[in-house]
């Protein structure tokens, strides 16, 4: 999926810093201030976990903070809503299994 | 019908308080206001400096047009949020002209050609766009007037620049029927969360459950993740269908305040000293 470069209603896409994000080991740069949920999607990923019964690939639904199918594995911490949740530079997300595990410590 | 397909028909447009009148619109340049839900909005009464639109109170009422008081300036073509202002101009001898609003890259320039479209989508006629008009009080919604056979005025609502992006284009991926059939309404998740189905609900239904508590002490409905932000409706709708009566009726979910896991730094952190409002709850 790429980015929407201008559209009449959200007006140019601002040129903000780069950052970057590690996603399941592999490197991806990210706008600086979007949400997890939307970098992933800019760079083609969309599973973010894996159902906990049914064991099935799941994806973003609502995008707003509800209903929780976009949650991942952020810097350790399981069940982190990536759609409200904004990149941070050097950031580790991973595609979470189930509801996840805190990282030991 | 707007209910059924999304779009309104012509005749539904003949008998709302927004249309000003077939008698009307063959003398003069006036506004059509195609608004025919309830919808609680009344930019359009603001946005007319001559007052020939009344919503009034309630605000869920229907836009007036008082044709006497319109001139066609087309001001508030660009601020209703439904995109439901026309201006139909049926006074010239040659053409018609129709002002509508539009939201698309590339924007039409005058003198261009451009396909005239259905309210459906559907491509009608071509037609040459007399003025487009994008000032910063239109909030980046462009109002593009343009001329139509006569005869179309009523009938075009909107354009396309290039012929594509139309209801009627041939090379539009559509899912195929044998994909469309297997859908199974039945199959859906109602709760996302713990993957309950719509089939699960209704046989706990079926063995008495007539409550939203009910079906989620048999099933874990809205015990997930999300809390029942998102199922907790659905089912009570289910629940009304089953038992046939309206969700109005179904006893409502237990509301509690919003469960989320919070890692202790997130307190600590906090560089706030604790009142006593703090910890006044208003669940």
């Amino acid at each position: 999926m790429s980015r929407i470069e201008n559209h009449i209603i959200l007006g140019d896409l601002e040129q903000k810093k780069e950052v970057q994000i590690t996603v399941d080991g592999k490197t991806i740069s990210a706008v600086e201030g979007e949400p997890i949920l939307s970098a992933l999607l800019a760079n083609g990923i969309k599973v973010s976990n894996i159902s906990p019964k049914h064991h099935e690939p799941r994806g973003y639904f609502c995008g707003i903070g509800r209903c929780t199918n976009c949650v991942m594995t952020v810097n350790g911490d399981p069940n982190v809503r990536t759609c409200i949740t904004l990149v941070e530079d050097g950031m580790v997300v991973e595609t979470q299994d189930g509801l996840g595990k805190w990282e030991e410590s | 019908m707007l209910a059924k397909n999304g779009y309104l028909e012509l005749d539904e447009i003949m008998d709302i308080p927004g249309y000003p009148g077939t008698e009307i619109l063959s003398q003069k340049k006036c506004v059509v206001i195609e608004c025919r839900q309830n919808i609680p909005c009344n930019p359009c009464e603001a946005a007319c400096p001559h007052h020939a639109i009344t919503v009034g109170e309630p605000i869920t009422s229907l836009p007036v047009v008082d044709p006497e008081k319109c001139i066609g300036c087309g001001l508030c073509v660009a601020q209703c949020p439904g995109q439901a202002c026309f201006l139909v101009d049926q006074t010239g001898e040659e053409y018609d002209t129709v002002t509508i609003p539009y939201e698309y890259y590339p924007l039409p320039k005058k003198g261009q050609e451009v396909y005239g479209l259905s309210r459906a989508g559907e491509y009608l006629v071509k037609g040459v766009v007399v003025r487009t008009v994008m000032t910063k009080k239109n909030d980046r919604t462009a109002v593009v007037e343009i001329k139509v056979p006569k005869g179309y005025a009523m009938k075009v609502r909107g354009i396309s620049t290039d012929g594509r992006r139309t209801a009627t284009e041939t090379d539009i991926q559509r899912p195929s029927d044998a994909v469309l059939e297997q859908i199974n309404d039945n199959d859906m998740y109602v709760c996302r969360c713990e993957e309950i189905t719509k089939k699960e609900v209704i046989e706990a239904v079926r063995n008495g459950a007539s409550s939203v508590n009910e079906v989620k002490r048999l099933l874990r409905t809205g015990m997930g993740l999300c809390q029942g932000r998102n199922c907790a409706v659905t089912i009570e709708r289910i629940i009304a269908q089953e038992l046939g009566t309206s969700p109005a009726q179904v006893p409502k979910a237990t509301k509690r305040g919003p469960v989320r896991a919070i890692k202790l730094s997130g307190y600590t952190s906090l560089d706030i000293e604790a009142n006593e409002e703090m910890f006044e709850h208003d669940w």
